[in-house]
């Protein structure tokens, strides 16, 4: 299939998958694909532009804020490092930043300065864990919201090499983006527009919110990012918890936009008892092996077969029935990776 | 009118304002601050920004109230300024459009107003607005409830002379505010055009230098009545222009 090499221009198609039945809609439809009673759940986070150019021991470097660390103080990130190049070099062909150690300092375009405070020990070259300092306007910002402001003046979007053309900001916020945790675009969201969800409301299906920050969807790693997604955050609101616990008592569907908004909810119902009001870290690898405990559908992107996204869709189909509707999407022309079409797929395993 | 201090209860609200940097956004700032509602503040200047942010917390020790130097103008900081409210208020559930442009001072008939001023204004007053607006609905869309206020002037309805890019400015984004309005009727999501009238503000000294200032009405005391309205409960004005103390224009 092709990967959509751009923002979308015109409307996402939507591919719904049941069984081995196929038909095809697009993204506007969504309220007639749906019923009375079914709900949404949104990611709503925010993306930043979370690739940040820099200088290590005099050589051009690219930082890529990979996942945030909790706690007071200076801004601390797990970041991928890259040597000089950019996302038109396809990610597993960069090249290796200079080695650095802890306590060695990378220079940021527009002042801050990354002090490394750990080295990973699988992949010294390409996983570190920094702490950011030196940033400015923080008198009357708190250091994480600080940090936030400069990345968005200083940081590009992550991108990859499908994409060649550089990404804008405002290429990478959902329509509703709200928190900045994410570092790649929850892109399920993309094209929901503030009509498709007057129109779904007035079809009677409600839509839920909750935030989770998605995390790089590659290093360049093999066996790295066959171990994606890393550990990631993720925020239920009440309103969120108590409308999807109704729901599920009462036996109406749960569909996500996104498969970071699987990975919430299943990740959220593992780690409590139920799901529960607040925020959480979920480390849950999506497969066959899981069995859904509260999402009956997903609207997701469509990805090549064979990738970490793939595996994760057979939580919710066979392969045989996703490689089936892998091939009707791509006889019908619809496109790949996180600018292009979408797949509505029920769960029919279990 | 006098109003005692704690007489409400705190307001859950996270506002974000523009042009916070002085006069009457700084004023709605220290006032929302004081009324329990955690606050960004969005300014051109760092020092301008820091000098209010410092004055509400010493007025205010408890006030949950930032600062972030930004230019609305610019389409580059537009969802910077979204992102840093997001993690400073944790949901923006109020937006009041406050930074506005005059173009060159002094005022001048339309004649001798070149159209990269005219550009200039409608850039500051209309499409960067626009933009930060349509960047923060989305959200408002789905919870169904939000309130953006867009401060508008009489020079948008009346046809003062000196004001045709500023007035002109002002109805455009009155007229915006109308059609959000009707295009996302959810009886909790409101916009608001409010004309607070005239204030003693370095924006009325830049436009009027010879008004005879007792006369005018100070930011803070308009401050207290716009916020007594614009986030009372039972306040139901959408898509309207209303006046200082909430009566439709």
């Amino acid at each position: 299939m092709t990967p959509a090499s751009a923002p979308a221009s015109t409307e996402p198609r939507v591919l719904v998958v049941i069984r081995d039945h196929v038909a095809h809609a697009s993204l506007s439809d969504l309220p007639r694909l749906l019923t009375r009673g079914d709900i949404l759940a949104v990611n709503d986070s925010g993306t930043l532009p979370a690739s940040l150019r820099a200088t290590a021991f005099g050589k051009r470097c690219e930082l890529r804020l990979a996942q945030r660390h909790e706690g007071p103080g200076a801004p601390q990130w797990t970041v991928a490092v890259f040597g000089d190049g950019d996302h038109q070099t396809p990610t597993e062909h960069r090249k290796d930043a200079p080695e650095l150690a802890t306590g060695d300092t990378i220079a940021l375009d527009g002042g801050a300065t990354a002090e490394v405070v750990g080295v990973d020990r699988t992949y010294p070259r390409r996983i570190l864990r920094v702490q950011f300092l030196d940033v400015p306007g923080g008198a009357s910002l708190p250091p994480r919201a600080a940090f936030t402001a400069y990345v968005f003046r200083h940081g590009r979007p992550v991108q990859y090499a499908h994409v060649p053309a550089p990404l804008a900001a405002w290429d990478i916020e959902t329509p509703f983006a709200a928190r900045p945790w994410s570092v790649e675009t929850p892109s399920a969201g993309l094209g929901l527009t503030a009509s498709t969800v007057m129109a779904l409301h007035d079809a009677g299906v409600s839509v839920a919110t909750l935030t989770h920050g998605a995390g790089l969807s590659s290093i360049g790693d093999k066996a790295h990012d066959e171990r994606l997604p890393l550990r990631e955050r993720y925020a239920l609101p009440s309103q969120t918890v108590h409308a999807l616990s109704l729901a599920r008592r009462e036996g109406r569907r749960v569909v996500a936009v996104g498969t970071t908004v699987v990975r919430a909810l299943e990740g959220a119902f593992r780690n409590g008892d139920g799901l529960d009001v607040g925020e959480g870290e979920t480390g849950l690898i999506l497969d066959r092996d899981h069995r859904l405990a509260v999402v009956d559908g997903v609207l997701t992107g469509l990805h090549e077969a064979g990738t970490s996204h793939g595996r994760l869709l057979e939580a919710f189909a066979s392969a045989s029935v996703l490689d089936a509707a892998m091939r009707s999407a791509d006889e019908a022309g619809y496109r790949t990776h996180e600018f292009g079409d979408r797949m509505l797929l029920w769960a029919t395993k279990g | 009118m006098h109003q005692p201090l704690l007489s409400h209860e705190p307001l859950r609200e996270g506002v974000l304002i523009t042009g916070g940097g002085r006069g009457l956004g700084a004023a709605l700032g220290a006032e929302l601050a004081r009324r329990g509602a955690r606050v960004l503040l969005v300014a051109r200047s760092q020092r301008d920004i820091d000098g209010v942010v410092a004055q509400i917390r010493e007025e205010t020790p408890r006030a949950s109230v930032f600062g972030l130097a930004a230019d609305v103008s610019d389409q580059r900081d537009t969802h910077r300024i979204a992102a840093v409210a997001a993690d400073t208020l944790e949901a923006t559930t109020a937006l009041i459009h406050c930074a506005s442009s005059l173009g060159p001072v002094p005022l001048r008939p339309l004649d001798e107003l070149s159209c990269e001023a005219m550009s200039e204004v409608f850039e500051t007053n209309v499409i960067g607005p626009f933009r930060l607006t349509k960047a923060l609905v989305g959200h408002m869309n789905l919870s169904r409830r939000g309130l953006v206020v867009h401060v508008t002037s009489d020079a948008a309805r009346a046809a003062y002379p000196r004001w045709g890019a500023y007035g002109a400015s002002k109805a455009a984004f009155d007229q915006l505010m109308s059609v959000w309005a009707a295009e996302l009727p959810w009886p909790a999501l409101r916009f608001v055009s409010v004309d607070p009238g005239e204030m003693d503000t370095w924006m009325h000294a830049e436009a009027l230098p010879d008004a005879d200032r007792t006369a005018l009405a100070k930011p803070a005391a308009v401050a207290r009545d716009l916020v007594a309205h614009l986030f009372a409960p039972a306040t139901s004005s959408r898509g309207q222009r209303v006046d200082r103390h909430g009566a439709p224009l």
